[in-house]
């Protein structure tokens, strides 16, 4: 966390606002003067809301996830971020640059030079070559052909489609053409990269493939990522945060473990209790200390197991399976807390260790 | 309208456990029938349990006046008609204008009384169907019952009498014969056009002389081409041109028709034509692909555009011949106008279908790659609409081809004049074997560019 604080903020939205509808400014602002619920805001003024108020900051570097079911607004708020919807009321800065206010020519060079984008359903140009359709960034900017070409050659590459540089679209697999899709993103090698549900499309076994394939890519490049997905096993797994989002409003950010943890309300609740816990619940946040553990238990530390404070339920059950007695939490050589076997099924039950 | 015939009470049909409609929907029932409910209920109550034609008497003695009053609307026109055509038959008898009297008022007496018994056998199961469509959507019952009579009396008394007359009377006044009209009308209005076309061609002489230049200079530029060009080469062209679009199939069949073009002695002709439907398409292109694209892209424009070719698609070919000829007098130029505006419709209405066609996710993934809206155009939108514009250039080719023998008329030349003259001598012979040129013509053609837009 600390060490996020120092980064940069590559993507910030400043209370966002996305209304449908031709008297979407009359209804903003009957929604801000009179606290229309959304029933009425499409009662009265038919118009729909897409994205409440909604603000966050991702930082660079960091895989953003933003998750909620379908029409939560999760991909109305993505497409904000490249103009493609533009919002109704707020702010949003790429790199501390305001893009709503860039003209036509600048924001196109925007979207070519900073930020890539991968779509849920690929949205290949089905007339071209793979390698053509990877090369589609570069010749926008007008890249010289032999070298767009070349780059297009590595980005395949990259994602591991060498040797299906010359075949159409149409003749690879939905999980190919993703990361034929993934591969047009990073072609110009923008900054940023949105990825619109990429896996949602596909079958379990391939989307876990690439889900594994993207978070390998993504540690190496170190490309700010704005990940929208409606699983939220795929934004534990993918991203550094969530954010959840519900009715176009965010409802919750936080790392995964925040989440899991301490949900904001039941709505979140209700998503975070079929997650498996075991990787993502750390001993700390589990753990009693010491000195409250000792006054009422007197116990000879050094029989204990030892597990740093950021070990995870997975690890910590291994020790308890190995060993008898509790387990000692200990940073470095500063012992902290104590895990008994009680407070470690609590852990994975993921409810109170006093219940 | 009293319907209630039959005596028996809502009442007794509650009573009846074995009835299948429930107190709800009797009550919604009640309400759909406004009158005589007691009766229908009983009716429908049959109608449910499989007994299919009942004879309701109310909808016999009223006939079509009944179906309008229960807004049954398809068997009051059905009754209407068989009522008129009763009534023709026996007015016929009455004014004596049949040779056989008796033989039509029987036929009369027996239409009359078959519609109204069969309109009273299925008015029953009309109603109940009517019924059914009523519980799903209940705005289809507008307006009261007597309302609905009215309108019913309405359209009787406008359609029944004059009918009867002109059909069954000897002598018919002169008003209904014809529609009552002055010629003055129709003619001072085609003064007054003639009037504006003489004063544009005054005007705009020059626009149009270089209008006429312009086609003149590429079609003498085409025919140089086509006929100036030794036909072996040419041949050989076409056939190349086949095999690469095509595959040998079409060389085969290229080759048989080029070769009736030659025994026949129809080759010069051919190629001119070829010229004529060349020049006429490409400007068809040059229009009307513009056009298509502007039309897929603007929805006002599309919506005032779209009732224009709709006329120009309707309208007979030769009318196109008038205004050609108005402005641009006789010869080849006005009948490349002429074709233009008869073949340009498909060309501008399948390439806004092409470019509609294509999906809004790739122009959202151009938009998210910094594509600007020409690159959008010419790098997705027109590759894409590919295959549909070549089916409009096909099918301006093919509609070119047809407006062959009309613009023949007025100096066309080519085959079109050959099946013209052998139509004036009465030539059945020669006009076939030019036709046969023509569909053959037109079937190279149609085979190379449809090779080329499947391949």
């Amino acid at each position: 966390m600390l060490k996020e604080k120092k980064k940069r903020v590559a993507i910030e939205c400043l209370n966002v606002w996305k209304i449908f509808g031709n008297r979407s400014v009359e209804a903003l602002q009957a929604i801000k003067s009179r606290g229309l619920t959304k029933d009425q805001v499409h009662e009265e003024f038919g118009c729909v809301v897409g994205v409440a108020d909604a603000s966050f900051q991702a930082m660079e570097g960091e895989i953003f996830c933003i998750m909620g079911l379908s029409g939560s607004g999760k991909s109305t708020l993505v497409r904000h971020i490249n103009r493609l919807i533009e919002p109704t009321a707020g702010d949003i800065l790429i790199e501390g640059r305001d893009i709503n206010h860039l003209n036509d020519r600048d924001l196109r060079k925007v979207r070519a030079d900073k930020i890539g984008m991968v779509f849920q359903h690929t949205a290949l140009l089905p007339h071209r070559t793979v390698r053509e359709n990877v090369a589609l960034g570069l010749e926008l900017r007008h890249v010289d052909e032999s070298r767009r070409l070349k780059i297009a050659e590595q980005k395949l590459a990259l994602v591991q489609l060498d040797g299906w540089e010359n075949r159409m679209p149409s003749e690879l697999s939905g999980g190919m053409q993703q990361r034929v899709g993934l591969a047009r993103a990073m072609a110009a090698d923008p900054s940023i990269l949105l990825m619109d549900e990429p896996f949602s499309a596909l079958d379990p076994l391939i989307r876990r493939q690439l889900q594994d394939q993207f978070s390998e890519l993504a540690r190496d490049l170190k490309k700010t990522t704005l990940f929208i997905t409606h699983d939220l096993d795929e934004a534990i797994r993918i991203g550094n945060r969530i954010a959840i989002m519900k009715d176009g409003e965010i409802v919750q950010i936080g790392t995964p473990e925040q989440i899991i943890t301490s949900p904001a309300n039941d709505y979140v609740a209700e998503f975070v209790k079929d997650i498996s816990r075991l990787k993502l619940v750390s001993a700390q946040s589990i753990m009693i200390p010491l000195a409250d553990y000792l006054e009422e238990n007197p116990l000879d530390l050094t029989l204990c197991p030892v597990a740093p404070p950021d070990a995870d339920i997975d690890e910590l059950i291994n020790l308890a399976i190995d060993h008898e007695h509790p387990i000692l939490v200990a940073n470095r050589d500063e012992k902290v807390g104590i895990i008994t076997k009680r407070q470690l099924l609590r852990g994975i039950q993921g409810r109170d260790v006093n219940e | 309208m009293s319907d209630s015939m039959s005596k028996n009470g809502i009442d007794d049909a509650n009573k009846d456990n074995s009835l299948s409609l429930n107190k709800q929907e009797i009550e919604s029932l009640k309400h759909f029938l406004g009158s005589s409910t007691g009766y229908y209920i009983q009716s429908f109550e049959k109608i449910i349990q499989g007994k299919k034609y009942q004879f309701n008497p109310a909808a016999t003695a009223f006939g079509s006046l009944w179906a309008a009053s229960r807004n049954i609307w398809v068997l009051f026109w059905a009754l209407l008609i068989t009522d008129i055509l009763g009534c023709i038959f026996i007015a016929r008898n009455l004014w004596g204008a049949d040779e056989y009297p008796e033989a039509s008022l029987t036929l009369g007496i027996a239409t009359l009384v078959l519609g109204r018994l069969i309109g009273g056998y299925t008015a029953n199961n009309f109603y109940y169907k009517f019924y059914s469509k009523w519980r799903i959507t209940p705005d289809i019952l507008n307006g009261s019952m007597m309302e609905r009579v009215i309108k019913g009396m309405t359209l009787t008394l406008a359609i029944l009498p004059l009918t009867v007359y002109q059909f069954s009377a000897s002598t018919v006044a002169d008003f209904l014969e014809t529609f009552p009209t002055s010629r003055k009308i129709a003619s001072t209005t085609a003064k007054a056009i003639d009037g504006v076309v003489e004063w544009l061609t005054i005007t705009f002489e020059d626009m149009f002389d270089s209008i006429t230049w312009a086609i003149r200079g590429m079609l003498d530029f085409l025919e140089l081409l086509f006929i100036g060009t030794p036909w072996p080469v040419m041949a050989l062209i076409l056939l190349l041109l086949s095999w690469k679009t095509a595959g040998w199939k079409v060389v085969g069949f290229t080759a048989l028709s080029l070769s009736y073009l030659g025994f026949f002695g129809f080759w010069d002709k051919a190629m001119s034509t070829m010229a004529l439907v060349g020049a006429s398409v490409f400007i068809c292109l040059i229009i009307g692909a513009p056009l298509g694209i502007i039309a897929a892209k603007k929805p006002r424009f599309n919506a005032i555009l779209n009732p224009i070719l709709d006329v120009m698609q309707t309208m007979p070919s030769f009318v196109y011949l008038i205004p050609a000829i108005a402005f641009f007098s006789v010869g080849k130029p006005p009948a490349v106008l002429a074709t233009v505006v008869f073949a340009m419709p498909p060309m501008i209405r399948l390439t806004a279908l092409g470019i509609q066609q294509v999906s809004p996710s790739v122009i959202e993934a151009m938009l998210a790659f910094g594509a600007s809206p020409r690159q959008i155009l010419f790098k997705a939108q027109l590759p894409l609409a590919m295959p549909s514009i070549m089916a409009g250039i096909n099918q301006s080719i093919m509609m070119s081809l047809s407006m062959v023998v009309v613009a023949a008329l007025i100096g066309a030349g080519g085959l079109g004049y050959d099946v013209l003259s052998s139509l004036q001598h009465l030539d059945a012979g020669k006009g076939l074997l030019a036709g046969l040129a023509i569909v053959l013509c037109a079937m190279i053609l149609d085979r190379i560019i449809r090779g080329r837009s499947e391949s």
